[in-house]
């Protein structure tokens, strides 16, 4: 699941992919308004967290590009202005959150988490497919009860395909969806992801099938 | 509580009309009285003539002798009009013919034939009218003097009725001025007594409301007060909410360095310090406490700078050349960390200002520090001195991106930064700290392109220091 930081405050941005990247999401940052909505419309971001005081292209204006185009992904204004006007006025224009700086981390937390979700349409913070349940809150997979030992990347992996569950999921999604742009992805990062997270679910787990040269599926 | 004395538009006002008011009925008064006199001593002079004419009409001519046949009722019908006593007397050239002796006749020898003429004079010792007149007797070479006397009482009551009426009329006009005076005061104040308390309704609560006062009632004559006072307040509105928008922009300042602490602690915690990433994150945190000190040392100097008592501290002789060469000496160390070069050029000769060197040791600082922090790696920091005939000068000339022309009107703005990405931190504070201590000294800047039009170089002017002084440093 990927996130991407819209903050021209370099080590604000450090902080707050370093945290989600801790969480589990993959991070991308950007630091300027005009391409910020240029790639906030590109990739499948699941998260757009919005700085207001940008250089050049404020946040408003980027939000509002973004939502003129129609994208639904979920956006989360995170900025030093504290006036309710401005509250009201990014709500207004399709904001999904507020949150004012200085923030409590764990709050940040629960609000991107929550934001995630509404986004997946699944509002429930406990995601079942069949013996498999992915807890969102406590950031954890269980399998018949017993949770399971997942790296980051098997993590995210599982996590996209369980909200897709039954679903195909393009090998080019999954791909963008575990990974930040900045990241060294081999050419069968994702073959590699997918066999580990079988591995792991055994024999018994639930069966994730290859599609040749289209994708992948959660059997549920 | 005894009031002090303080001028009263009540009294004054009053003052002004009632004090002509009662010199007019003054005048009035006396011109009155003159009158009442004149008219009651014509009526009654009338009245007395017709008394003369009714005996001098009895005076005739009996074998030779001259006689006066008075009828008793005839005096009576004189004497019945009032309480005063009536005298007469009829002569023929001073010889007594009737009547009572020794009335005073003097004045009337002139009288010609047909004549009438009046007198005052004292009769037995009271004061009276006499009327008198000639006339020709038939067979008789002289005249006869007819002579009516009256004892003054009643024209005296006449006189003081009408007077006294006249007075009582004056004291009530008087009294009424007084009144309307009074209501007239009462009814024009009455508008700013309604401005105090729409200003007493102001209160604190719920902050000052500053917004200009109604002056639609307030009268003409009251007008310029109560626009200055709504000029004050604009004034003061201006005032508290620059005072305001400062301190919700410093507060702005400091939320980003402290979500940044929140943020990186939070990882400090999470991944324990010993860790690359914890170390970094550790790093960060130092960093953000950097730029909470610096923002909070800007925000001293800022306030420090706006402090009026600051400029009237006498000026002192600065000698821009040593100044200017010590506080580069302190911010060396911060260039050479950053890979950047400093230069001074020192003038050759005292370079003397008038100012404090508190103040301008704090000017040339920002500036270097701002040469320095916007500038590039390799680049340059050169600090000159130049003195020409009316002015001294300290040049900062950087190697930095310079200030594009769209942005040279609102850099000296509190925290106004020019957008760029990947830009130093920073919080739009240095130029506004310059700007304001420059104020304070007198001193003008000047932002100019540096050299070959690259970088920014920044002029500082200062007064020069008076020549007599100027022989001791």
């Amino acid at each position: 699941v990927r996130i991407l930081i819209v903050e021209d405050d370099a080590a604000m941005a450090r902080g707050l992919a370093e945290r989600l990247k801790l969480s589990g999401f993959a991070v991308d940052i950007e630091s300027d308004g005009a391409s910020a909505a240029q790639t906030a419309l590109l990739e499948p971001y699941s998260l757009i967290i919005l700085d207001i005081n940008l250089p050049n292209v404020s946040g408003f204006e980027v939000l509002h590009k973004i939502r003129q185009e129609r994208s639904t992904v979920p956006v989360m204004i995170l900025t030093a202005r504290y006036a309710v006007g401005d509250k009201v006025s990014g709500l207004d224009l399709g904001a999904d959150d507020y949150l004012s700086k200085p923030f409590d981390i764990a709050e940040f937390d629960a609000r991107v988490r929550a934001l995630v979700r509404r986004g997946q349409g699944l509002p429930n913070p406990t995601l079942i497919c069949g013996p498999l349940a992915f807890d969102r809150a406590a950031g954890t997979i269980t399998l018949s009860g017993r949770p399971l030992e997942l790296r980051r990347r098997e993590f995210a992996v599982l996590e996209v395909l369980m909200t897709r569950a039954g679903r195909l999921v393009s090998k080019e999604r999954l791909i963008a969806e575990v990974f930040g742009f900045d990241e060294a992805v081999a050419p069968n990062a994702a073959e590699l992801y997918v066999g580990r997270v079988r591995q792991k679910l055994g024999p018994g787990g639930p069966r994730i099938r290859t599609v040749r040269g289209l994708g992948y599926l959660l059997e549920v | 509580v005894i009031a002090t004395w303080r001028p009263s538009l009540r009294r004054t006002l009053l003052t002004n009309l009632v004090a002509p008011a009662i010199v007019l009925a003054m005048v009035l008064g006396i011109g009155g009285m003159l009158l009442i006199q004149r008219v009651v001593q014509t009526v009654h002079d009338r009245l007395l003539d017709g008394s003369v004419l009714a005996i001098a009409e009895r005076v005739g001519v009996e074998d030779g002798e001259l006689t006066v046949d008075l009828p008793q009722v005839a005096l009576g019908m004189l004497e019945s009009q009032s309480h005063d006593s009536i005298y007469y007397s009829v002569t023929y050239l001073g010889e007594l013919i009737t009547g009572y002796k020794d009335l005073p006749l003097s004045g009337f020898d002139r009288l010609k034939a047909g004549e009438t003429g009046h007198r005052d004079g004292a009769y037995r010792g009271k004061p009276v009218r006499i009327g008198a007149q000639a006339r020709q007797v038939f067979g008789r070479p002289g005249l006869v003097l007819v002579a009516v006397a009256e004892t003054v009482q009643a024209r005296r009551a006449v006189e003081r009725e009408m007077l006294i009426g006249l007075a009582v009329l004056e004291a009530g006009l008087i009294g009424l001025i007084a009144c309307l005076g009074w209501y007239a005061v009462d009814r024009g104040l009455r508008p700013l007594g309604e401005l105090k308390q729409e200003i007493d309704a102001r209160g604190i609560q719920g902050g000052p409301n500053l917004s200009p006062l109604d002056l639609s009632r307030v009268p003409q004559e009251a007008l310029a007060p109560a626009l200055a006072v709504n000029s004050l307040l604009k004034r003061l509105d201006l005032a508290i909410e620059l005072v305001r928008r400062f301190t919700a922009d410093a507060s702005h300042q400091m939320r980003t360095p402290l979500a940044i602490l929140r943020t990186h602690l939070d990882l400090v915690r999470r991944l324990g310090s010993e860790t690359p990433a914890g170390q970094s994150a550790l790093n960060e945190v130092d960093n953000a406490i950097n730029r909470l000190e610096r923002l909070l040392k800007q925000l001293v100097t800022l306030a420090r700078a706006d402090e009026q008592n600051i400029a009237q501290s006498p000026a002192e002789n600065v000698d821009l050349n040593d100044l200017a060469f010590n506080v580069l000496l302190e911010r060396a160390p911060q260039a050479f960390a950053c890979d950047i070069d400093v230069q001074f050029d020192r003038f050759d000769g005292p370079a003397v200002v008038a100012g404090n060197s508190v103040l301008i040791g704090e000017l040339l600082a920002n500036l270097i520090d701002n040469a320095i922090r916007y500038n590039r790696p390799g680049g340059m920091v050169l600090v000159r001195a130049v003195v020409d005939v009316t002015a001294a000068r300290i040049e900062v000339e950087d190697t930095g991106p310079g200030i594009p022309e769209a942005h040279v009107a609102r850099v000296f703005e509190r925290f106004y930064r020019i957008p760029m990405a990947n830009g130093p931190e920073g919080s739009g504070l240095g130029l506004a700290i310059v700007k304001a201590l420059s104020d304070r000294l007198g001193a003008q800047i000047v932002l100019a392109p540096g050299p070959e039009g690259r970088g920014l170089r920044v002029s500082v002017s200062f007064p020069l220091a008076k020549r007599n002084s100027e022989s001791s440093s």
